[in-house]
């Protein structure tokens, strides 16, 4: 704010300046350009009033408070958000920061749920058993057999929602990274050199889009994500409920990757004993039992949570940013940006 | 008390009547909010006598009766659609209706899933067996089912298929199951609320889009397209792809018998009419031919509803939500460019 205070105060003393050097020289252009600008300077001020207003607000209001009023249980208090160690409430940009971080987390949840399948799904393809048909004292004869082979299919199967997790997962860290570079940085350079730009000749469009450009962004992204951070239902595990052989907390158990690989001790010596498929499947999956179905809504899930809603937010923030710059007078193209969402 | 505060107090006030309000009383709630505000901002102009904050002020409550007119329209809406569905037997609401349905089809895609995994597990298996021998270092390894594994990838294929129905029709029913707790329960108001100050308007008018897309317009696609799919399905074109899913009967494979046998009495056998047809009872490949032609049979009955009721169901459904968002968001001032979401599909 001291900045864009500055770049105001900067922008009265050029007008005044070009004010003077216009009397002085009787050149009328200068005088009309300075008078023009008198008029459009309290719009840009009042512009940054608004902001002021707003990043206040948005500091003060505590989210969860206002999820009491709409009946929503109350947030625990925040993990380590960057920049706000200390913070003992989540204000809106905590909430909008907090909601792309769960949304990442959960894209990753089913990208580890999808390659926990995969992983077990490749261990039972590759396992060849050998039947011996009796003739087996000197040499061997029998049958070679793959018990597993008809996983195939539910492996492609994995191969795919993993890949549509990692989109996900991807498409959350790209809207956290946005977020943390619009709120570290961006809006401070952009605001005040938009106020600036506004009252040059020739340059007030651009200047206009400036400023829409980081109002949009530092109030109505973080807002539109924190309204997103409100709603019921969306960071929950299809696994949720299930009762797997009383290994009732599914999600925990494809979650502990470490385990797929100490279970190998788990599995007898083929040579010692007789490991039938049933044995191996009950190793990797509780009763034997795989989940593809749920691995497929998780992935989905984590779609709509990582994907779907935070492009609704960047969305939300490009149409500002075109609303705002028609309240300055100005026509922009946004075409370009829309492309990069 | 500085300003925002001020705000917060008389939205705090207003949504404290919020626990006991359906979302037709949330948005009431929401409206008298925003006329609050502006006739606070009127007095103030009229008082300090700022025509400029008194037009402002009447420009926004013109903006205001636009969407009083498209809560009662969406009123309409829900109270007809209810009708209709009762009409027709539905009588749940549009919203349950459309969540049961595709919670349904997901049930039943899954049955899909599973049989197909079934067949393709006995198909495989017969598929990777050979016979090896040896005695004293010396030996060989043979297979005679290799005609079962041409077989396997194209079940693998349809499996993936179903799989990636059932995720998009999850991905459906996630959306549609968030728009229906949220929408009118906190995406409204707020959008209504964010569409009475100027700055927010555009991000006010999408939320309100975003809403009543997620909360009606999804939901009636996709009971209308479903119920399309259905009179399709009954049809005298479906019904040839449609009904009780075929078994696919997977014969041993004899992994050490290699000699083709196709012409051998053993392999043949003479039918009803006298014609002689592949024995499978001895042949490895006519065994094979006989699972691939089952397979084939079977696979547009395992098909028809991963792609008509999965994938090309939802998809126009999404392709029609995400149109009406950016036309209401238009009617309520935001032009959205949702080709990005568009993109989504």
């Amino acid at each position: 704010m001291p900045a864009a205070g500055v770049s105001a105060f900067a922008t009265v003393i050029l007008i005044a300046l070009v004010m003077m050097f216009g009397r002085a020289t009787n050149n009328p252009k200068l005088s009309d350009w300075s008078k023009t600008e008198v008029v459009q300077l309290p719009i840009t001020v009042a512009s940054i009033l608004v902001i002021m207003l707003f990043i206040n607000a948005f500091c003060a209001i505590d989210m969860n408070s206002l999820r009491s009023l709409f009946g929503k249980p109350e947030l625990p208090p925040p993990p380590h958000v960057t920049g706000y160690p200390d913070s003992q409430y989540y204000n809106v940009f905590d909430s909008a920061e907090s909601y792309l971080v769960q949304s990442a987390g959960f894209a990753r949840e089913a990208m580890v749920v999808a390659r926990y399948h995969h992983s077990v799904y490749n261990i039972f393809l590759m396992r060849n058993t050998y039947r011996c048909d009796g003739w087996c004292l000197f040499g061997n004869s029998g049958i070679t057999y793959q018990g597993f082979a008809g996983y195939a299919g539910r492996l492609n199967m994995m191969g795919m929602l993993f890949n549509t997790a990692l989109t996900s997962y991807l498409s959350a860290l790209n809207s956290l990274f946005i977020f943390l570079f619009v709120k570290n940085g961006f809006f401070l350079t952009l605001l005040p050199m938009g106020i600036m730009v506004r009252s040059l000749p020739f340059f007030r469009t651009f200047g206009s889009v400036l400023i829409a450009v980081a109002m949009s962004f530092f109030v109505i992204y973080p807002a539109t994500l924190a309204v997103f951070s409100m709603m019921d239902g969306i960071f929950v595990s299809p696994f949720a409920g299930i009762d797997a052989c009383g290994h009732m907390d599914l999600k925990a158990y494809f979650m502990n990757e470490a385990n797929i690989y100490s279970r190998d001790r788990d599995i007898p010596d083929v040579g010692g004993g007789d490991l039938d498929d049933g044995d191996l499947a009950r190793v990797y999956l509780p009763c034997g039992v795989d989940y593809p179905i749920q691995v497929a809504q998780y992935a989905a899930y984590s779609f709509i949570a990582a994907v779907f809603l935070p492009t609704v937010a960047l969305l939300g923030a490009v149409a500002s940013v075109r609303y705002l710059a028609k309240m300055y007078g100005e026509e922009i193209d946004l075409s370009r940006i829309v492309q990069m969402v | 008390m500085n300003m925002p505060k001020s705000i917060l107090f008389v939205l705090l006030c207003l949504f404290g009547l919020s626990h006991a309000a359906g979302w037709e009383g949330l948005a009431a709630i929401a409206v008298v909010t925003s006329a609050a505000m502006l006739a606070i901002l009127y007095m103030i102009g009229m008082g300090f006598g700022i025509n400029e904050l008194m037009l402002t002020s009447k420009e926004e409550a013109y903006q205001l009766i636009v969407v009083i007119a498209l809560i009662g329209g969406l009123i309409i809406m829900q109270t007809g659609g209810d009708a209709v569905l009762g009409v027709i037997g539905e009588g749940e609401g549009i919203q349950q209706t459309s969540l049961g349905m595709t919670s349904n089809m997901i049930s039943s895609l899954g049955s899909v899933f599973s049989n197909l995994a079934s067949a393709e597990s006995s198909v495989a298996v017969e598929g990777s067996k050979s016979l090896a021998c040896s005695i004293l270092a010396v030996g060989h390894s043979i297979s005679g089912c290799g005609g079962y594994s041409m077989v396997s990838p194209a079940l693998s294929s349809v499996e993936t298929t179903v799989g990636v129905a059932i995720a998009e029709l999850s991905s459906i029913y996630k959306l549609m199951d968030i728009g229906i707790a949220n929408s009118f329960a906190l995406l409204l108001p707020i959008g209504i609320l964010f569409r009475t100050f100027k700055l927010t308007r555009g991000a006010g008018g999408m939320i309100i889009a975003v809403a009543i897309a997620l909360y009606f317009v999804l939901p009636i696609s996709m009971i209308s397209l479903y119920k399309i799919a259905d009179q399709y399905k009954n049809s005298d074109d479906g019904k040839a792809y449609t009904g009780a899913l075929p078994m696919i009967g997977v014969q041993e494979c004899k992994a050490g018998q290699t000699a083709d046998l196709s012409s051998s009495e053993e392999a043949m056998s003479n039918n009803l009419a006298g014609v002689l047809i592949p024995n499978i009872e001895a042949s490895n490949s006519a065994k094979a031919i006989s699972v691939l032609n089952q397979a084939t049979v079977a696979m547009p009955f395992y098909l028809f509803p991963a792609l008509i009721y999965g994938i090309i169901t939802p998809a126009i459904a999404l392709l029609i939500t995400v149109a009406s968002i950016r036309a209401v968001s238009s009617m309520a001032g935001a032009e959205v460019d949702v080709s990005a979401l568009a993109r989504v599909i």
